[in-house]
């Protein structure tokens, strides 16, 4: 049993005796604006590994005017967009920001980025800073 | 009209079938997946032998915004014979009723507004007659399995 649990600390090469930070974000895709269109989309998954419940309530990038989280609905087959004001992330859970269901919404780019950064807050605290390489939005 | 100005009409619908997605340009997240999905669509059709896959067809839900020269950028980014169709919003609500297409503008933020909008993909045949509903959400292999017996009909 314990060479299991050895085995999984060095798997994850979490443990170490170093605190696992409570968000984290994987899976990021930022999609590149269509051309003419000063808009795009960004799609993540973000964990929880806290006992505490996490809370987002602002998503912001240099290399944008403005990011929104919005979550596309489809009700009795009307596509609709509804913005999250809060965002909430249970302890010890994920939530997914994928095509179709919640999204990023970044507007007005500033030039034609190849890398973005998104910083997630709550209220003014800072919870996370990633970034990721712009791919393509179709293919 | 279509992206080069060219009045659109019934006859613009016959001579091929026609996938027509309806949507706006300013919308980040289901128009760019959904007209991705049927340009993927297309292309394995073509790829698996087919001689006549259907056109794409964007017909905007947001003509005030969506000019022919915006939407004429946008569909080429995801094809290089897709059609789009936008014009005088009297003219687009007439198509769309006729079509059981719904969409509404929701007033957003500021001057800023979204439409919400049908989420289906219309199928018309080489006659300009509706022939096929694909509900949303829109999935591939759907249509790879639904297309070709559909248009081996004809």
């Amino acid at each position: 049993m314990r060479s299991l649990a050895l085995f999984i600390c060095l798997f994850l090469s979490a443990c170490g005796g170093g605190t696992k930070p409570p968000l984290v974000a994987t899976g990021i895709i930022v999609t590149e604006p269509v051309p003419g269109r000063s808009m795009s989309a960004a799609y993540l998954s973000l964990a929880n590994n806290s006992d505490e419940m996490i809370s987002i309530s602002r998503v912001t990038s240099p290399e944008f005017g403005s990011v929104e989280m919005h979550e596309s609905l489809l009700e009795n087959g009307i596509a609709k967009m509804r913005r999250i004001e809060e965002l909430t992330i249970p302890a010890h859970s994920s939530v997914l920001f994928e095509r179709g269901g919640k999204h990023l919404m970044l507007m007005r780019p500033s030039g034609t980025p190849n890398t973005v950064s998104l910083s997630f807050y709550s209220g003014d605290t800072l919870l996370l800073s990633v970034s990721a390489a712009v791919t393509r939005a179709n293919n | 009209m279509d992206q080069s100005g060219t009045l659109v009409n019934a006859d613009t619908f016959r001579g091929q079938w026609d996938l027509l997605f309806f949507g706006y340009t300013n919308c980040p997240d289901i128009c760019p997946t959904t007209l991705q999905t049927l340009a993927t669509v297309k292309r394995k059709l073509v790829e698996a032998g087919s001689q006549t896959p259907p056109r794409i067809v964007f017909v905007s839900v947001d003509p005030e915004r969506d000019t022919p020269e915006i939407i004429g950028q946008y569909v080429d980014y995801f094809g290089a014979d897709n059609l789009a169709v936008t014009g005088d919003p009297a003219e687009i609500m007439k198509l769309t009723t006729a079509l059981g297409i719904y969409f509404r503008k929701v007033p957003g933020d500021d001057a800023n507004y979204d439409v919400e909008h049908s989420a289906a993909v219309l199928l018309l045949d080489p006659d300009g007659s509706f022939s096929a509903l694909f509900s949303a959400p829109q999935i591939v292999a759907n249509y790879l399995h639904d297309l070709p017996i559909i248009m081996g009909d004809r």
